[in-house]
């Protein structure tokens, strides 16, 4: 019950992110969809892959990205 | 520049293939639905969460040896760096052929 | 960038550093080990990577090498495991005379550590300075 109501938050969230036009703003919606994932992970008595889980996904990738963005456009359309 | 959403301009001298003919992509389509279909027939046999079947698992062991044999107190990080240390190995050189084939692409021609 | 960032990021460098290293060297009694432990480490110098112009950043490079780090961390798990199959370290004898000490987990959580970290740190720079 409480996996399907995540789930769909998430799926909300992601929505949300690709009909954003700031493109900082849809890096920061997509770590937190990231965020959800780990809390799912928790839920699921796995405390190791939620640690790797956020440091990777909410660390790192979204610098990644950033140094991306920098490099090109930032608002897009 | 072109005539881009009639057909696909195959074979033109000097130009390169860019556009995916209609007939390959509903062959593709199918294809993914014919995979999909036959990998999810796997979800029925999932058993639940939690559920345990001990006369056939080899966690049993893991559980039981891990404190006397390895001196930590974490399962989880007695089987990946104990257990079964190779596979950890294995892990490691993917690491080192993922940063070797990093830097040969940024190097410059001087250094 | 900005330098509001730049502060932020030399002020958070401490606190990230030995959250990681908190959470490698107490890999064999909390969740953790050595796979999240180099990558928040590997966060942590990103940040500073990020935040500082690339004249500096190159500056800083050419005195440490990433390489030899993730080679001599490389060598010592090789070297660990071959120890622990030619004296089979994993008997009680070990844990009864070291107490909480982790055995042979302990090193190999640290070896792992420096050589996510390294991977990262290189993977990242690599990625800026193009």
């Amino acid at each position: 019950m409480i996996f399907e109501l995540l789930l769909i938050v998430m799926i909300g969230l992601i929505a949300v992110a690709i009909n954003l036009k700031d493109l900082v703003h849809a890096v920061i919606v997509l770590a937190s969809a990231d965020v959800i994932i780990a809390l799912i992970f928790l839920l699921l008595a796995a405390p190791d892959i939620a640690i790797t889980q956020v440091a990777i996904a909410s660390g790192l990738t979204s610098l990644i990205f950033i140094v991306a963005i920098r490099k090109s456009i930032r608002r897009e359309e | 520049m072109g005539n881009r959403a009639g057909k696909a301009p195959y074979k033109e001298r000097g130009m390169m293939k860019k556009y995916i003919p209609e007939k390959k992509k509903i062959v593709g389509v199918l294809v993914l639905a014919l995979f999909a279909f036959v990998l999810a027939q796997s979800l029925f046999f999932i058993p639940q969460f939690g559920d345990l079947d001990v006369g056939r698992d080899v966690s049993s062991y893991y559980i039981d040896n891990s404190l006397e044999k390895t001196g930590s107190a974490n399962i989880v990080n007695s089987i990946v760096w104990d257990f079964r240390s190779y596979d950890t190995l294995g892990e490691e050189t993917v690491l080192f052929a993922a940063t070797i084939g990093i830097v040969l692409l940024v190097r410059r021609r001087k250094i | 960038m900005d330098t509001i960032v730049k502060t932020t990021a030399r002020i958070m460098f401490p606190f990230i550093l030995m959250y990681g290293i908190y959470i490698t060297l107490h890999g064999h009694l909390t969740p953790g080990g050595g796979f999240p432990g180099g990558v928040i480490i590997a966060t942590g110098f990103a940040l500073l990577i990020i935040a500082h112009k690339e004249s500096r950043v190159e500056h800083t490079f050419r005195q440490i090498s990433f390489i030899d780090a993730k080679s001599i961390a490389g060598f010592g798990i090789l070297l660990l495991i071959m120890f622990g199959i030619f004296f089979r370290l994993n008997i009680i004898q070990v844990e009864k005379s070291l107490g909480i000490l982790g055995g042979l987990t302990l090193p190999s959580n640290i070896f792992g550590t420096i050589m996510v970290a390294t991977t990262l740190v290189i993977i990242v720079y690599s990625i800026i300075k193009e």
